[in-house]
């Protein structure tokens, strides 16, 4: 019979794995994924306070940020842990009801003394109430692109022209849950030299959406006729700027010169406390194979010229128009807001 | 599969997967080679660092990342150390997804790859399916594909033993390994390997005539690279285990090809598309290989997300510059592009370093001059060194203003004395070379009487061992420093390691036409006549006969076609051989005959499968009989026995008989003599065919 801590660290080597090996089909999934590894390590550790909890959280958590760097869902997950642990922890402390702390106001969080806990009272009561906070969190995560997609006919109106870049599950999403009232078109740039485009432009015909798809290098030369870019991305960092496909920021810059409307499709779970220090691709980037760009069977010319394939790009929040989350429009200066909603501060650094 | 991954990987210690479904692999952790020398002497080539992470580890990790659940790691030199460092690490851990096994031999056992993939086989580890590969492969290939096509293609050819992976590389890349140019003779449509032959320093290679003969569509393919690669069907081992001849994989793979009609084995090619993978064969090899990690090819193993068990993640930065946590950069010193820098290392002031590795706990002083250099760890540069085009192993000190020539290798612990100029291709090592162990000339070792390169110096220069080709070897060498400046010298050609193998199959395809009268086909056919007599004298099985004779086919190169005719001859004068006199021209020559045949008959079944092969032994029937008028006499009565025994079919014989002999004078002998036989087998068709109508 394995023991609790090598049953755990299977748990966890099995998720890294699939990590490694791709498994896990767009930054939902991947989220998914993490909140169902966590709910089975906090239900099957042995820890005697929140405290413990916590620490242990933090560190498996550290580990788990290493395997896959770019993935910033991951560090995301453990941090809504860990702001779980601590609201469960607080609210059975005071043993009063405090219902949807989402509503806190600015004003409190600046004044009132934070009782800082230490969290070192065993409470039994606490593993059932964070099962339960978890539980509810993997019904919000689950439902975030159905949420997001109902507010389509908000945004989108007849007969516009909207462009995309790439291939966003979200993106389609709330696309699709447009057309079923409204007809309009959509222009999807390629974003060579993955060409997630083309799955898109297919899907977006197969749903009988009008779709054009154009390369990347064509899109100032398009933006003039189009009314609205509505995009996905990869995450949103901690000044409302994206951390999105390679070629979004020309998307968005051509946008900003045509004043048109630059919306992203977020959930919340993609807000991401971190900032880009440095204008270095360090630690924010992710390089993937030459391969896509350059074909390695080019003999003389693999050997003499450097091939780079970044796989993000960096849009400042200025580029940004609005937010779409699983819980309404934003604008790119109240992130900060919203991330102090989900990630208590203490947790930001990990 | 990805399934059986899942599942199997949940619970470390369950093993309720069921072992057709366990994804296995076998990891040869040895190249059998000297390519690295010095370097190797004292630590394994499976554990040399490749931009600051053991070899071994790359292999492992593409194994874990196809998902493989089980690994067989085969060592041999300095297996000890592999087992160790294997027991250290995160992949011998519960958790881990993928279960390790290590098999250790040591050297004297075991000194190519088919003894130990023999060795393999004799402990009847492997079940189903396998994966092959070489502990210094570095690839990013997706093989569970690979090996789902290779299970498909089964149930189209039942005798697929073997697809081996190449990958695509013009001429002039530089993961071309000059040393392993081939080319291949595949047929595109079906993905068969036709033929296979190591080009390296041949101005002219040849093809059997037969092969575009028998294939509607021949591709011949010189932009291959080998992979070192290779799905495996459980047959491997046991065709390993009955050829002692097989000693690496270019053997085997010639082996299967001449045998190919024999034993109905075929061997298919994959072709890698959008994915790496290279051999680490030698240090140019190492060199290339080295600068693809860098340059992020092998994603996604590559230096800033794979991290090793005590060695933190290296943060990459424009240019590709990779940084462990705790390097130092001093004054004005430049990392230009790609280069690695290994944790706690220091780098001096006005110092510059370009398309370099440098390890862990590495010292560089100031006005250091780096270029293409790979250092591992705990290196020591003073001031003012200029380190181009090298290798320096682990512990190494260079004094202030050493000066490496081109394509050096250091080995570990060569301390340089201050202002040394080491000359070009130079190797060092530490320890003076032994010469209890030189079975040269007594000249030689008094040249070699060990003196450090330079006073206060401790460096000997390293000297291949003579049994090698030293003078090819060296040639290697220089291509490493060259290579840079001039990639056409790759084309000069270089060590030829299976010097032997080479020239046999020179001669092999010479000898298209078949000339029974040769060398080669004289010596098998007495090497048969022999195997013969003594099976039949001893009552030996005929499927080891077979394996005997097919053997002898492979080491004396005949052709199919003469294999069928000597059989047929060698049995039919095995009478005579046996007896040491002539046949009497009676009766008796039929009765001494027919228990041989008999005994002999499973051996025949085995060779006249088809129409030809019938046709080639009546024709040896033929010769046999012109040149043993004696013999002529019981023709007809071998003919009806082998008939009736159902070895010979009817429409052989009634086509063997249409057709003019090759030699005019058996249409008056043999020809007459048979003519009752052969009316008898027409009436008795047109019998049978009457009473089908």
């Amino acid at each position: 019979m394995p023991s609790l801590e090598s049953e755990i660290d299977g748990i966890i080597e099995t998720f890294t794995n699939n990590l490694k090996q791709r498994k896990f089909k767009g930054s939902r999934d991947l989220a998914l994924n993490s909140v169902q590894l966590w709910k089975k390590i906090i239900g099957q550790m042995k820890w005697q306070n929140a405290r413990e909890l916590m620490d242990a959280i933090k560190q498996i958590g550290k580990d788990l940020a290493e395997t896959s760097p770019s993935e910033t869902v991951i560090g995301n997950m453990t941090r809504r842990m860990l702001k779980i642990v601590r609201d469960e922890y607080a609210m059975l402390q005071k043993g009063k009801q405090e219902d949807s702390d989402l509503q806190e106001s600015l004003q409190k969080i600046l004044t009132a003394d934070e009782v800082d806990f230490d969290y070192i009272e065993n409470i039994p009561l606490l593993k059932p109430a964070i099962m339960e906070h978890i539980g509810e969190f993997l019904t919000e995560l689950e439902s975030s692109e159905i949420d997001i997609s109902v507010q389509a006919l908000e945004h989108i109106h007849a007969n516009e022209i909207i462009m995309t870049i790439g291939y966003s599950k979200t993106v389609f999403a709330f696309l699709k849950t447009a057309a079923k009232d409204r007809a309009f078109q959509v222009i999807v740039a390629e974003c060579a030299p993955f060409y997630h485009g083309h799955k898109l432009a297919a899907d977006l015909a197969e749903a009988r959406i009008s779709a054009t798809l154009i390369p990347d290098s064509a899109i100032f030369a398009m933006m003039a006729r189009v009314n609205k870019v509505i995009i996905g991305t990869h995450s949103v960092m901690a000044n409302g700027g994206l951390k999105a496909v390679c070629g979004t920021h020309t998307l968005a810059l051509a946008a900003k010169h045509y004043s048109v409307p630059f919306v992203v499709c977020a959930p919340m779970f993609k807000l991401c406390p971190e900032y880009v220090c440095s204008l270095d691709q360090d630690g924010f980037n992710q390089f993937a194979s030459p391969e896509e760009v350059l074909s390695n069977d080019e003999g003389m010319l693999v050997s003499r010229v450097n091939v780079y394939n970044p796989i993000f790009d960096y849009v400042p929040p200025e580029l940004v128009t609005l937010f779409i989350s699983n819980t309404g429009g934003n604008a790119p200066s109240y992130i900060y807001r919203l991330l102090s909603e989900l990630y208590h501060p203490l947790d930001v650094l990990l | 599969m990805s399934k059986a991954v899942k599942s199997g990987t949940a619970k470390p210690g369950s093993e309720v997967v069921k072992q057709e479904d366990v994804i296995v692999a076998i990891l040869i952790a040895d190249s059998f080679s000297i390519r690295f020398a010095p370097v190797t002497d004292l630590k394994p080539k499976a554990l040399l660092p490749l931009v600051n992470r053991p070899m071994i580890d790359y292999a492992l990790e593409s194994l874990l990342l196809s998902g493989v659940q089980k690994t067989f790691v085969y060592c041999v030199a300095h297996a000890d150390q592999i087992r160790l460092y294997l027991r250290e690490s995160k992949w011998m851990r519960a958790a881990s997804p993928m279960s390790i096994e290590v098999i250790s031999q040591s050297s004297d056992d075991c000194r190519s790859l088919g003894d130990s993939l023999r060795d393999i086989d004799g402990k009847s580890l492997i079940r189903g399916d396998f994966i092959l590969m070489s502990a210094d492969v570095i690839s990013n290939v997706q093989l569970i594909p690979i090996l789902e096509e290779h299970r498909e293609k089964r149930k189209t050819d039942k005798g697929i033993v073997m697809t081996h992976i190449f990958k695509k590389s013009f001429l002039g890349h530089r993961s071309r390994s000059a040393e392993e140019e081939l080319v291949l003779a595949v047929n595109p449509t079906n993905g068969r390997i036709l033929n296979y032959q190591q080009s390296k320093n041949l101005k002219k290679l040849n093809f059997p005539l037969e092969m575009f003969k028998e294939h509607g569509l021949v591709d011949l393919r010189y932009d291959l690279v080998d992979t070192h690669i290779s799905i495996c069907s459980p047959v491997v081992l046991p065709l390993f285990s009955d050829n002692f001849d097989y000693q690496t994989w270019g053997d085997f793979v010639r082996g299967i090809l001449i045998n190919e009609e024999i034993l109905n084995n075929t061997i298919y090619y994959h072709q890698l598309e959008g994915s790496y993978a290279a051999h680490v064969s030698n240090i140019s090899m190492y060199d290339a290989v080295s600068k693809d990690i860098i340059q992020r090819w092998t994603y996604p193993l590559v230096p800033d997300l794979n991290r090793s068990d005590n060695t933190p993640r290296h943060t990459l930065s424009r240019h590709n510059v990779y940084k462990q946590p705790g390097v130092t950069l001093g004054k004005e010193s430049v990392l230009e592009m790609d280069v690695v820098v290994g944790e706690n290392s220091e780098i001096g002031e006005h110092t510059y370093v370009t398309q370099s590795v440098i390890g862990k706990r590495c010292k560089i002083g100031n006005n250091v001059r780096i270029s293409n250099a790979y250092i591992w760890d705990d290196v020591i540069i003073e001031d003012e060194c200029c380190v181009e085009v090298a290798l320096i192993a682990d512990g190494v000190v260079l004094k202030k203003g050493v000066e490496l020539g081109h394509g050096c290798v250091l080995g570990p612990g060569v301390k340089l004395a201050p202002s040394t100029k080491i000359a070009a291709n130079t190797r060092l090592m530490a320890s003076p070379p032994k010469s209890e162990n030189d079975f040269e000339t007594s000249d030689e070792e008094e040249e070699n009487v060990p003196v450090p390169v330079s006073a206060d110096s401790i460096g000997y220069v390293y000297h291949r061992p003579v049994e090698e080709d030293s003078d090819a070897e060296s040639l290697v060498d220089e291509l490493w420093g060259l290579e840079i400046e001039d990639e056409t010298d790759s084309e000069e050609g270089d060590e030829d390691e299976l010097d032997n193998d080479e020239d046999e199959d020179h001669e092999e395809d010479l000898e298209v036409g078949d000339l029974p009268e040769d060398m080669n086909a004289r010596s098998f056919y007495n090497e048969v006549l022999e195997s013969l007599q003594r099976g039949y004298e001893e009552k030996i099985k005929g499927d080891n006969l077979v394996l005997e004779i097919n053997s002898s086919k492979y080491a004396y190169n005949v052709t199919m076609k003469e294999v069928n005719m000597l059989v047929i001859k060698a049995m039919l004068s095995l009478p005579s051989v046996m007896t040491k006199k002539g046949g009497s021209g009676t009766n008796d020559d039929w009765a001494a005959l027919r228990p041989i045949l008999q005994h002999f008959l499973p051996v025949l079944r085995n060779y006249l499968k088809n129409n030809q092969s019938m046709l080639d032994s009546l024709e040896a029937l033929e010769e046999f009989g012109v040149n043993n008028p004696q013999f002529a006499k019981i023709t007809c009565k071998v003919l009806h026995y082998l008939y009736g025994e159902d070895v010979l079919h009817e429409d052989a014989i009634l086509e063997w008989h249409a057709n003019p002999p090759n030699d005019p004078s058996a249409m008056k002998t043999i020809r007459k003599i048979v003519e009752p036989f052969i009316t008898w087998l027409e009436e008795a068709e047109e019998e049978s065919s009457d009473e089908s109508d």
